[in-house]
């Protein structure tokens, strides 16, 4: 019970600070999704549209709109938690507040959690942006379910990358930056939305150890209405690197606790 | 129970540039310093600017690494003292412009666990004479009610290690009034840094010049 009230106060703080204007949550929380998806799908719909026959490896004209949009959502999901989580993180060492944060007794995941919980609805309204587009997966109910367990993993894993991004940006200047640059690769070879076969040969290999290229292709899996089970080889490489990226951040993060403290002051 | 504070053979050294091309200089804080607080002590820490007040504060809160020492707060190495039962003041105060005060010492509350948080911001905005301005945002605040919220949000807990950076900078008279009827009435070890020892020496058990 003490949970969850402490979950609404940490989520309401998030809202009093983010939503004082009505126009900027309209904006976040609406227009912007809107504008994201429509740019993305004119943008496919026109190349399908001029050529009706084309191949682009497994995406034709008929499938296109789903493989883009699923690809949107891992973006989404993966950036909300990497890019958005990060800059308010980063957002409470501008306010002076981080000492409070990292010194605060309380269960720190719930308190990250937080941090994304007003980027957290930006997000469902996109995939119910796009669920009003594309449809139900082909098992609306499991299919729906399991999707949602892969949004919250990319999430999580976003956020793990952007813990590690403040970390570096607070205890290793330049290698923030460096860090950014990574992880527009790391996007990029989860194909959200490019097939794995036109990628050049050299890229193809880094997708098989990019833990977003396996939730993308499990995504794509279960909206088609493949069990999650049936593809043991993307959940078990999944797997593996969650536990991998999360235990090498963590001893990082135990490593340099005390230089990352001095330097939240 | 309040903690003893133990500090043996503390150094801090700090690298300073002119510019940021010239060559580092080392400057040194503390050389060799030993310190022992006894538990419940109120211990008034003064000296001039730049003489380590601060630096010693946030040594003890382990936000600031020393280069050797040791510092034991009831026998444990100061970064693995438990962080409930810390309670800090700084000058940049840890307060969010955005909330309400109310809402800054409710999401306190809920960061240190606090049991029934609402009856105790109650007596805590009571104590610290909050109630006219509680449900005003802090970005409205004088420099004066920010530190009187300061000091309301690191007590609120009831830490029995309390640090205290400068608190007395911005307070009025009524306020240094509510600081000593808080501080004689307390019972756990507290170390206060300031520029005016005169308004607290006379209920604090040691004065320390650094």
């Amino acid at each position: 019970m003490r949970t969850l009230a402490q979950l609404f106060c940490f989520f309401k703080k998030e809202f009093v600070l983010q939503g004082s204007s009505f126009l900027s949550i309209l904006n976040r929380l609406l227009i912007g999704p809107i504008i994201s998806l429509a740019t993305t799908g004119i943008l496919y719909a026109g190349f399908f549209r001029g050529n009706p026959k084309a191949n682009l490896a497994e995406m034709n004209g008929n499938n296109f709109a789903t493989f883009i949009l699923i690809g949107f959502l891992l973006h989404t999901y993966l950036n909300s938690g990497y890019y958005f989580f990060s800059a308010r993180l980063l957002g409470e060492k501008g306010t002076k507040t981080l000492p409070l944060v990292w010194l605060a007794p309380c269960n720190k995941i719930l308190l990250f959690f937080s941090f994304i919980s007003v980027d957290l609805i930006r997000c469902l309204i996109i995939t119910l942006l796009g669920i009003i587009i594309i449809g139900l997966p082909e098992k609306p109910f499991i299919g729906l379910v399991q999707e949602a367990g892969l949004f919250l993993f990319l999430m999580l894993l976003g956020m793990l990358l952007g813990l590690l991004r403040v970390i570096l940006t607070m205890v290793r200047h330049g290698m923030a930056d460096l860090f950014d640059n990574l992880y527009l690769i790391f996007v990029f070879t989860a194909c959200p939305y490019i097939p794995k076969t036109l990628l050049p040969g050299f890229l193809q290999p880094l997708c098989t150890f990019n833990p977003a290229y396996h939730a993308c292709k499990l995504m794509r899996a279960v909206w088609n209405g493949h069990s999650v089970a049936g593809e043991l080889y993307h959940l078990l490489a999944l797997a593996t690197s969650f536990v991998v990226v999360s235990s090498a951040i963590y001893v990082y993060t135990r490593i340099n606790r005390l230089t990352i403290i001095e330097k939240s002051f | 129970m309040s903690p003893s504070i133990a500090i043996h053979a503390l150094t801090k050294r700090f690298s300073v540039s002119a510019s940021k091309n010239a060559h580092p200089t080392v400057r040194t804080l503390f050389a060799d310093f030993s310190l022992t607080i006894e538990a419940g002590h109120k211990v008034l820490i003064v000296g001039p600017n730049g003489c380590g007040k601060t630096s010693l504060l946030k040594i003890l809160c382990s936000a600031l690494q020393t280069d050797s020492g040791e510092i034991l707060i009831d026998g444990i190495a100061c970064d693995n003292w438990p962080r409930e039962k810390l309670g800090l003041m700084l000058s940049t105060q840890l307060l969010y412009e955005g909330l309400t005060g109310y809402q800054n010492l409710e999401y306190s509350a809920h960061l240190y666990r606090i049991p029934k948080p609402h009856l105790r911001i109650m007596a805590t905005i009571q104590h610290w004479g909050l109630s006219s301005f509680i449900r005003e945002e802090v970005a409205s605040y004088s420099n004066g009610m920010r530190a009187l919220l300061a000091l309301a949000r690191c007590t609120l807990h009831s830490p029995p290690l309390l640090l205290l950076d400068e608190p007395t900078a911005y307070l009025d008279t009524h306020g240094i009034d509510r600081l000593r009827t808080f501080l004689q009435s307390s019972t756990g070890t507290v170390l206060i840094t300031t520029q005016q020892p005169n308004t607290l020496k006379d209920i604090v058990d040691r004065v320390l010049m650094l």
